[in-house]
């Protein structure tokens, strides 16, 4: 249980420590330094892993390329889903169809 | 290396197999579920107690792995600009007007709208969306 708890908290860390070094910018702008945290994330927890719980790099790898494939791919579609822009769009107020879709485009 | 790293191994290259081979989302899912649920019992008999842990992690993983190509396949299939890319790769201007309306179609068939005598408004289900996007935005920075 320890250990799970440890996993879930550095997955919570380095999506903390991704916002931060995203600094506002798009995720693809920012990608490099994304990487370098989640990468960072993994050596940290690979090395805490095989040294404190025995548990070897493939597990761990595994798990990390998912979380990672996981939280690129829901970040970068809460960022660029015109669906979810239009919604957000919406919450003021009605609006036409023609300025709903010049709307989403414009603040794209 | 032991047994149990061999079986997540050939389980993520089987779900990479199956990702470019299958491009209909649903069968992508259910082959990532069966995979996933076949290496999960197969190695939980020949786990003991004390790597249990890995074992879990390992299953985690490769079901994250799953998720989050089934969001690269929607993103592939149903993204603005990539098929706005397409479009101009093949001349087909009207494509992005298309897809936007296909957007707001979506929508309607979500009944995240409805059409008003002012134009589209959110039901209340939208409402509820609506509220969590702004909080995500507000939270991920994400301006509009």
């Amino acid at each position: 249980m320890t250990v799970l708890l440890a996993v879930a908290i550095a997955l919570l860390l380095v999506v903390i420590g991704s916002e931060l070094v995203l600094r506002g910018v798009r995720l693809q702008t920012g990608l490099t330094r994304v990487v370098l945290v989640w990468t960072a994330g993994y050596l940290v927890l690979e090395g805490s892993m095989l040294r404190y719980a025995g548990i070897g790099p493939v597990a761990v790898t595994v798990f990390w390329g998912g979380a990672f494939l996981s939280w690129f791919g829901i970040r970068s579609h809460l960022e660029s889903s015109i669906l979810l822009c239009m919604v957000y769009l919406l919450r003021n107020g009605p609006l036409t169809d023609s300025r709903l879709v010049t709307d989403s485009v414009a603040v794209r | 290396m032991t047994a149990l790293d061999w079986c997540g191994i050939g389980a993520v290259a089987l779900i990479a197999v199956v990702f470019y081979l299958v491009r209909t989302v649903v069968v992508f899912i259910a082959w990532g579920v069966t995979i996933t649920a076949a290496v999960g019992l197969v190695t939980s008999r020949a786990i003991d107690s004390q790597r249990s842990a890995e074992w879990v992690i390992l299953t985690l993983g490769v079901l994250a792995c799953v998720f989050g190509l089934t969001i690269v396949r929607l993103m592939l299939l149903r993204s603005v600009s990539l098929r706005l890319l397409a479009a101009l790769a093949g001349t087909r201007d009207d494509s992005f007007r298309h897809d936007l309306d296909g957007r707001l179609q979506d929508m309607r068939s979500l009944r995240l709208i409805r059409t008003t005598a002012a134009g589209n408004a959110l039901t209340p289900i939208g409402h509820s969306l609506s509220g969590i996007v702004a909080a995500l935005y507000l939270v991920f920075r994400i301006e509009r």
